[in-house]
């Protein structure tokens, strides 16, 4: 039992973690907690269901749209809402961000409507049953997926040129400027990314609970976020181990209580973490900034 | 070269520097010497496109570059080594030097420029792996000098490269910036060290509250009365 439910957490969390990637990527160059990046993850999964089912396209084609689509989005979004106030307190944003993330649920609800919709099996899973644990391959993909495209982007962040001037651009804009960096490419890059990975995680939370609806950017944005601060604002390990701590907590938790429960469970953590270790397991302190 | 005219720079309503006219010509050390406050590291800033001024103009080998964004003026050759020196922190020494030569696409050159500044200062060859956060203030002056070689200076500017060093880390930047400037890389050196400063430049400036109060050779600075009083205790 125990066990079972390890393995569904697993699942969830790693997704959380593709999630809080983008939430901490953009914290640290931009020192600001992007409230619309969850919507992200929402449009994403309705852009891949719409080409899927509506449009009858392949699956991956339809992923790589939806990819495509939130990148879009997500440098837009900076440019026309987040670039005209970099200079000004960071509150600002994080109120730009809360007014992006009313728009794209809106948005979503007058082309899409507002009931959930019905994300069909996209493979045929299959089921396998090892020492009384179930799980199928839809598990396993998104597990094994999300691990390859986290050690991927390590690999980009700490091994690339342009990751190095990601972390510059992170730790000091002006003085990477400068450098010579561009700080607004590499910011836009950050989004971009971001973004990318968002849409990733939306379309397999979709895919998973076989739905989707207009207000799932609220609910997964609530753990990626939660993810974040558990693992530590900033730090990409940290988002990492918190999406995949957050998984396993709400998975475990929802054996012991009613499942209504269980989407609330992020917010006590939230607020657990908050009080006992602002700054996070990895991560410098968010609330101070 | 580097050509400042009437430059003035405003925070919100404050002026921070004043009808400004300043030159760097090829081949030499010019010392920008003032008081806490007087506007030294604006001027350095408004250069490098940190800040944009009020009004006034800034021109570097041909081109404007007032309103340039900061790494196209980067691009320019223009390096700007900063106050408190900004080391990378979570980089280590290695990724420090490599992101100066971020510009640098030549492969061979890098390398050749990476043997150079680590023969200069042979402390960061054995510090390479390290944090750059973890160095001590001397060794961090070292890293951020060694940084702005890796980008292959037209005009090095340099903001208060000795403040808070001991006497003999002060002695081998001291060393350091006279031996760059023989290369044929021209500087501006910003110091509240007036003495060191017009010592080894070849002209100054005297700015007080954002304006060039006094200007000449540095030679005749050293002498003068108002400096002697103002800036090297001689009553
Ligand atoms: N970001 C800022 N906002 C408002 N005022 C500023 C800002 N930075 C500097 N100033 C003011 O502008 C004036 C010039 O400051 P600046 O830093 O250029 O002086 P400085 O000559 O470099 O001094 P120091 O030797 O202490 O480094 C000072 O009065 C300072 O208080
Ligand atoms: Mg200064």
């Amino acid at each position: 039992m125990i066990f079972q439910q390890v393995i569904n957490g697993l699942t969830l969390g790693t997704t959380y973690s593709l999630l809080a990637l983008g939430y901490s990527m953009i914290f640290g160059v931009l020192s600001f907690i992007n409230f619309a990046h969850g919507d992200i993850a929402m449009v994403g999964a309705y852009v891949a269901w719409y080409c899927f089912v509506g449009l009858r396209r392949g699956f991956i084609p339809s992923c790589l749209l939806a990819m495509l689509a939130c990148a879009v989005l997500g440098v837009t979004m900076e440019k026309v809402g987040y670039m005209p106030i970099r200079r000004a307190p960071r509150l600002a944003a994080v109120i730009a961000s809360l007014g992006f993330s009313f728009i794209l649920a809106t948005g979503v609800q007058v082309i899409w409507g507002t009931q959930p919709q019905q994300m069909p099996p996209v493979i045929d899973a299959v089921t396998y049953r090892v020492l009384g644990v179930t799980f199928n391959s839809i598990q396993m993909g998104v597990v094994v997926l999300s691990i390859v495209i986290m050690g991927l982007l390590q690999l980009l962040i700490h091994r690339t040129k342009v990751g190095m001037a990601l972390r510059a651009t992170a730790i000091d804009r002006d003085t990477a400027g400068l450098m010579g960096i561009n700080i607004n490419n590499i910011i836009s890059f950050t989004f971009a990314l971001g973004s990318v990975l968002a849409a990733i995680s939306g379309i397999m939370v979709a895919v998973y609970y076989g739905a989707l609806y207009p207000s799932m950017g609220g609910v997964i944005g609530t753990k990626g976020f939660t993810a974040v601060v558990l693992g530590g604002a900033g730090s990409i390990p940290g988002a990492m181990v918190g999406g995949i701590l957050m998984g396993l907590i709400e998975s475990l938790a929802g054996t012991f209580m009613p499942s209504e429960v269980r989407d609330a469970v992020a917010f006590l953590v939230l607020i657990l973490v908050l009080l006992i270790k602002p700054s996070g397991l990895f991560g410098r302190e968010m609330v101070k900034e | 070269m580097l050509e400042i005219k009437d430059l003035d720079v405003n925070y919100g309503k404050i002026a921070a520097v004043k009808g400004m006219n300043l030159e760097v010509g090829p081949n030499e050390i010019v010392a920008l010497i003032g008081n806490n406050g007087a506007g030294k590291t604006t001027t350095l800033k408004t250069i490098s496109g940190l800040i944009v001024p009020r009004s006034g103009s800034i021109h570097f080998n041909g081109h404007r570059i007032d309103r340039l964004p900061v790494h196209l003026i980067a691009s320019l050759g223009i390096v700007h080594v900063p106050e408190g020196r900004k080391i990378f922190g979570k980089l280590t020494v290695y990724e420090n030097l490599m992101i100066g030569a971020y510009l640098q696409k030549d492969r061979a050159k890098i390398q050749g420029n990476l043997d150079r500044v680590l023969s200069l200062f042979p402390i960061l060859k054995q510090r390479l792996r390290q944090h750059g956060g973890t160095l001590s203030g001397g060794e961090q002056q070292m890293l951020a000098i060694g940084r702005a070689l890796m980008a292959e200076p037209k005009l090095l500017l340099l903001d208060e490269p000795s403040l808070g060093l001991a006497p003999l880390v002060v002695e081998k930047i001291v060393e350091t910036i006279v031996s760059i400037a023989k290369s044929g890389i021209p500087i501006l050196l910003v110091e509240q060290n007036a003495k060191m400063a017009l010592e080894i430049s070849s002209r100054g400036y005297v700015i007080e509250t954002g304006e060039i109060v006094l200007s000449g050779s540095s030679r005749e600075l050293l002498e003068s009365d108002r400096v002697r009083k103002a800036y090297l205790g001689v009553a």
